[in-house]
């Protein structure tokens, strides 16, 4: 599906969703919450936080929807609301300095670079998800946005680009430098460990 | 090619084809780089895990936003106000250039025909300004 036929989709989503049909709404949220649970553990660094984000951003664009002029760009409305929203919540919390154990960051490295070598040392699932969101907490909200976005929710720069509002060479730089940025912090967990890369 | 060079191009997002064939040589005559690739790789996939919402969020999410706000802002008022913009507008920009009609003709228009000429005195040869007694 291309670019233009997915903001159709969502365009059409929107417009029925805002004359009051109901199961276009949950269509709407149900493609775009993908993307918008990205945004929100991207700004927030929790999965608990970024779900109640998702809330009150979902709430704001049931409210809004009648009031979008643009429906075809429904997809970076949503995503705009998500980060706005994310972001408030970011500012109205107490900041929590984002640190993770160093021994956890080695095991993490160790694992990435040769699982099940030393099952001893091996994280449990979630523990290995809380250490990774940590991790990911460490690079600026611009990289890690675009890295969650193109990893783990599969969208193609283009369509990055559309939902953030920016040029397809931004992106593609600020993927490039984030995924830089996690291998040296990885390697360097690697050589505290004791390990030549 | 060198370890940086070729990092820099393996965490892109897409290897031109010039460079492919001397990345994938560097790659694989080199220990350290083919670490980091596949370092790079279940990265990718590590991150994919730990950050994919659960299969039920979005119905979850549907479920509050309607139960939240079952009232719609698409209410009459909602349309009322949607209307009352562009004709708010349309009189508001009205007043402005009435405005603007009403006051024009009081505005010093110099290259109208209309407009009052200005006639400056001639002040060098009125005799009855002329400086008695000349220089000295």
């Amino acid at each position: 599906m291309t670019i233009a036929d997915e903001r159709a989709r969502l365009g059409a989503l929107a417009r029925d969703g805002a004359a009051g049909n109901e199961q276009a709404f949950r269509d709407l949220v149900r493609v775009t919450t993908p993307m918008a649970y990205g945004i929100a553990i991207s700004v927030l660094g929790d999965a608990s936080e970024a779900n109640d984000a998702l809330q009150d951003t979902y709430v704001r664009v049931w409210q809004k929807l009648s009031s979008l002029r643009d429906t075809d760009a429904a997809g970076a409305w949503i995503a705009r609301i998500t980060r706005n929203v994310s972001r408030d919540r970011l500012r109205g919390r107490k900041r929590r300095p984002v640190s993770l154990p160093d021994s956890t960051l080695q095991s993490l490295a160790q694992e990435l670079v040769a699982p099940g070598a030393s099952p001893e040392a091996e994280l449990a699932n979630a523990q290995r998800k809380a250490a990774l969101v940590t991790l990911l907490g460490q690079l600026k909200e611009n990289y890690r946005v675009v890295l969650v976005l193109r990893v783990a929710q599969d969208m193609t720069c283009p369509e990055i680009a559309d939902a953030l509002g920016c040029s397809v060479k931004t992106v593609e730089t600020r993927l490039r430098r984030a995924r830089l940025q996690l291998a040296e912090k990885l390697s360097r967990a690697r050589v505290r460990r004791g390990e030549d890369l | 090619m060198n370890c940086k060079q070729v990092r820099e191009l393996v965490a892109g997002e897409h290897i031109a084809d010039p460079h492919r064939a001397p990345v994938q040589e560097h790659v694989d005559g080199c220990v350290a780089c083919a670490t980091w690739q596949q370092t790079l790789e279940r990265t990718d996939i590590a991150v994919r895990e730990a950050v994919r919402p659960d299969d039920a969020l979005a119905d979850r999410l549907a479920d509050h936003a309607l139960a939240a706000a079952p009232v719609r802002e698409n209410s009459w008022l909602d349309q009322l106000v949607s209307l009352a913009w562009p004709a708010t507008a349309v009189a508001v920009t009205a007043a402005v250039l009435a405005l603007m009609l009403i006051r024009a003709p009081e505005a010093p228009a110099t290259n109208s025909p209309q407009a009052p000429s200005l006639v400056l005195p001639d002040v060098l040869n009125d005799p009855a300004l002329a400086i008695v007694g000349g220089e000295k």
